[in-house]
Formats: C-alpha cells, sequence, structure tokens
C-alpha cells in the first residue's frame, strides 16, 4: 500500500458509519449544503422492490433515496479503498471514475455520500436519487 | 386555451406497468440508411397544417398567423432530410407502429428493461408526437418531420427514474451512434453525476466532436433555475406562438440558447398513437392543429430545433458541438419587443431558429 493511499485509509477509518443511522439532514450538490425534509416512505415496485425513502430538498423538490450512490474518483484514486470501511461495493463502473455504489442500508446513503465527498480523492459523491421526470 | 394547456401539463406523472423484460440491443432495421431519392416537392397531406415549420399564405391569412412565426425552412426540407444523421429521442414511449414513422426508428430501449418502448396507457401520446416533429416521414401520409429521413433511436424513461438509468440511456444513445440527442423533459433539479453526464458526452462525444444535446426550457413561466436545461453545454430551447412572441408558459434564464415556435392558442400538428390510442379527437391518427387536444409548449420546441441540427450535420458532419451552437446564435431572428444586450437575453435566448439563415451560413 502506497503511503498516499495509508493516509487516505487512516482518514476513511475516521468515517466509518457501520451500525449507525442516518443523521445529516443534506447532502452536497457542488460542494454546497442542500438541506433535506423527511417525507413518507414507499416501495417501489416498478424494476426493483426496494424501499424508497422521500425527502424534499430546501428548493422545494421531492426526491426519492434508495440504498445506492453515485461516486466520482480524481484520476489516479483507488475506489476500493474509498469503499472498504463501511461494507460499500460497486455495482457498476458507469463512466472512467463515475460508480454507482451499493450502502448497506437506505438510512446510511446520505451519510456515507457526504463522508465520500468530503474525501480529498473524491470529486463528488451524492445518492442515486430517484426524481419525476416531467414531460414538457 | 385552457384546453390546449392540459395535455402539456398532465404528463409524466403517470405510473409505468410494464414488467422488466430482457434487454435488446438488437436494432430493429439495417442501420445502414437506404438509398433516398427526394421529392420535387412536399406531398405529406398536413403540410400545409404544419404553421411551424413554413408559411402558407392561404392557412397563415385564415388563422391570422404573424408572417414569420415559422422557421423559415423554405424549399430547404425538400433539399436535406438528415440523412446519415443519427437522432436519439428520451421520452415517454412511442407508437413503433405508426403509419407515418415506417421505417425511421432503427434502435429501441427501455429503461426499465427490454426493447419494448410502447407507451404505458392509452391516452399518452408525448413520445410520439415529439417523435413525429422531428423525424415523421415524407411520404404521402400526415404531416412532414424537420428531419424526415434522419436516422432515429427511441429511449424510454419511466416517469420515476434514477440519476443511473438516466445515465445508462445517455451513454446508450452515445454508444449507438448518436449526433443529435432532443430532451423534451427536465427536472427542474438536475444531478451533478447527470450534469456531468451531459457535459462530458456534449464536449467529447461524436469521436470528440461532441454529442448536440438539446432540452426543452420547460412550460410554468418561471426561471429554468437548476434544471438540464440550464446546463451551458446544453442547447436550451423555449417557445414562441403564432404572433411570433415568446409564449406565455415559456421558461426563461440566463441560459436559454434559442426559442422555435412552440404554439399557444394554434396548436402544433404532429403525430398521434395510431386508432383509439392517443388523445387526438379529430383525426385519430394525428394532433391536427385545431385539436381540442392540441400539442403546444417548449417540449415541441426542442424537435424542431434538433430536427435543424440534423439538416446542419447532415451538410457537414464534422460540425462540433460548439459549432452548431455558435451557428444557430449568429442566425437567429431578435424577434420579440426586448433588447438583445450582446446578442441575447433571458427570454428569447439569442432570437428565434431560422433554418434558411442556418443553412445559407454554411453554404
Amino acid at each position: 500500500m502506497k503511503l498516499k493511499n495509508l493516509l487516505v485509509f487512516g482518514g476513511l477509518l475516521l468515517f466509518s458509519l457501520n451500525g449507525a443511522v442516518a443523521k445529516d439532514s443534506y447532502y452536497y450538490d457542488n460542494n454546497k449544503k442542500v438541506g433535506l425534509i423527511p417525507l413518507s416512505k414507499i416501495s417501489r415496485s416498478i424494476t426493483s422492490q426496494a424501499t424508497i425513502d422521500f425527502y424534499q430538498t430546501e428548493q422545494g423538490h421531492e426526491v426519492g433515496i434508495y440504498n445506492k450512490i453515485l461516486l466520482k474518483i480524481k484520476a489516479g484514486a483507488d475506489v476500493q479503498l474509498l469503499l472498504a470501511p463501511n461494507d460499500m461495493t460497486v455495482e457498476e463502473q458507469l463512466s472512467p471514475g463515475l460508480y454507482l455504489i451499493v450502502v448497506p442500508s437506505n438510512e446510511l446513503a446520505i451519510d456515507l455520500s457526504n463522508r465520500l465527498s468530503e474525501q480529498p480523492d473524491v470529486e463528488y459523491a451524492h445518492p442515486d436519487f430517484i426524481k419525476k421526470r416531467i414531460s414538457r | 386555451m385552457v384546453n390546449k394547456l392540459l395535455p402539456v401539463f398532465f404528463l409524466g406523472f403517470l405510473v409505468a406497468c410494464s414488467s422488466p423484460n430482457q434487454e435488446s440491443e438488437t436494432p430493429l432495421l439495417p442501420v445502414d440508411p437506404p438509398e433516398i431519392s427526394l421529392p420535387d416537392s412536399i406531398e405529406d397531406p398536413f403540410y400545409q397544417e404544419q404553421w411551424y415549420l413554413h408559411f402558407d399564405a392561404d392557412f397563415y391569412n385564415l388563422y391570422n398567423i404573424d408572417p414569420d412565426a415559422h422557421i423559415h425552412a423554405a424549399d430547404y426540407l425538400i433539399q436535406h432530410t438528415g440523412i446519415g444523421i443519427k437522432v436519439a429521442i428520451i421520452d415517454d414511449g412511442l407508437d413503433l407502429s405508426h403509419e407515418d414513422l415506417q421505417t425511421a426508428v432503427t434502435r429501441t430501449i427501455n429503461v426499465d428493461g427490454g426493447s419494448d418502448v410502447s407507451h404505458n396507457s392509452f391516452d399518452d401520446f408525448h413520445g410520439t408526437a415529439i417523435t413525429g416533429i422531428l423525424g415523421a416521414r415524407s411520404n404521402s401520409l400526415g404531416i412532414k418531420g424537420v428531419a424526415s429521413n434522419a436516422e432515429l433511436f427511441f429511449l424510454k424513461y419511466s416517469s420515476n427514474i434514477s440519476d443511473s438509468e438516466l445515465i445508462r440511456l445517455f451513454y446508450k444513445a452515445e454508444e449507438w451512434g448518436a449526433d443529435v440527442i432532443n430532451n423534451s423533459w427536465g427536472t427542474g433539479n438536475v444531478s451533478q453525476a447527470l450534469k456531468d453526464t451531459i457535459v462530458e458526452l456534449s464536449r467529447h462525444g461524436r469521436q470528440g466532436k461532441g454529442i448536440n444535446i438539446v432540452f426543452a426550457a420547460g412550460n410554468d413561466s418561471q426561471d429554468m433555475g437548476n434544471d438540464e436545461a440550464s446546463i451551458p453545454e446544453v442547447i436550451s430551447v423555449a417557445s414562441t406562438d403564432e404572433d411570433n412572441l415568446r409564449a406565455v408558459y415559456s421558461d426563461f434564464g440566463r441560459e436559454l440558447d434559442v426559442v422555435a415556435p412552440g404554439g399557444y392558442t394554434l396548436g402544433m400538428t404532429t403525430l398521434d398513437p395510431m386508432g383509439d390510442k392517443g388523445i387526438a379527437s379529430i383525426d385519430e391518427n394525428y394532433l391536427l392543429f385545431d385539436d381540442a387536444e392540441g400539442f403546444i409548449g417548449t417540449s415541441t420546441s426542442a424537435p424542431i430545433v434538433s430536427g435543424v441540427i440534423a439538416l446542419l450535420l447532415e451538410i457537414n458532419p464534422e460540425l462540433t458541438s460548439t459549432q452548431v451552437s455558435d451557428l444557430l446564435h449568429n442566425t437567429a431572428d431578435k424577434v420579440g419587443t426586448l433588447d438583445y444586450v450582446g446578442g441575447r437575453n433571458n427570454y428569447y435566448g439569442y432570437g428565434k431558429v431560422n433554418l434558411s439563415k442556418a443553412i445559407e451560413a454554411l453554404n
């Protein structure tokens, strides 16, 4: 393990959230915190049986959050190293550096994406939001 | 008036009910475009009603339409048809069997799985209407699409889908070789990963020339805000009406690029799903300009611009996405009563798309 990776791993241990419950009431969008207000919880029945937690952003937009997040890492960063401390796994690489990540629970999707966002090797991370696409 | 607005605003909330299928990427038709012999005139029976494309004196006088309300297609829709250009449409469903789309759509994919992109319910029509404006075939049936020989791909989304699913659709369009991606939808709240994807493809897709990604601005008469249409690399399109002025419903903003006809008291004649499907009340296969369920909105303006881009790329396939944007900006008509400061304003962007001027600037 390179020294840089060792330092990153040490930092990641500080945000290990296994067994914790969600406490962040925001996510990062372009490095700015966006407030989230919990709404009701419904089941998604079309493409998966996953339960989705719905929130309203501080701008009034409804977003669904489930147990997946999107992570964009910087060139040369090790995605596995970033994920290991919190039992996160790569489901799919969508494009160079952009990954769809499975997290242990819906409740941890916000907190883990926020902690990843604060890592130096991460371009950005946010829940894999479910939104209404409105035909115009 | 209200009746005409209803179909625009009620879309996008219907719950998808199809079962996931195995994904299929098998082309529906051979990818190589067939040899096309261009006609001397346009024979599509509803072409006269397509006031948004061209000036027809009888029709314009009868309905008191501003003589410049169209995009000045002139004879260029005969000379250029988008042949050899691939246009992807991301929308809610398509009547693939429509008589005026035969041979038009060569690849389809449903975000919920498989390649069936049929509408979810009998009163869905949006994707079929959009596809018609953009690429209805030139024949003795119905209407003429702006790019009537472009090769079309249809990618069906569901009303509630994740960012990752939408990202996959954009990359699928790129994989299929799309030159243009039409998006007559939006969220008002684009996520960073989707924005990143759209920027990447519009800058570096199409073998480095950039995919031309077009978005409708929205129909809520409000600032576009953090919408997909506000991404600077996107070509965002708002609407003008039959008076050649900004349509009252049209969204606005500092990233608005251009306007194009979108209708208001007059609807946009286009396709409706065939037979008893769809919403049309006059001709069951077509949404006519005077249908009680007439189709208006920035959704209809975006495929006009996507079609125009296909014609420009037919003439010069090497144009980059930035060159296409510049061309549209620099040849747009400065319509409306607002000042254009530095060539633009937030309600009309750089002005209204003018096909004749754009083609003549290329030639």
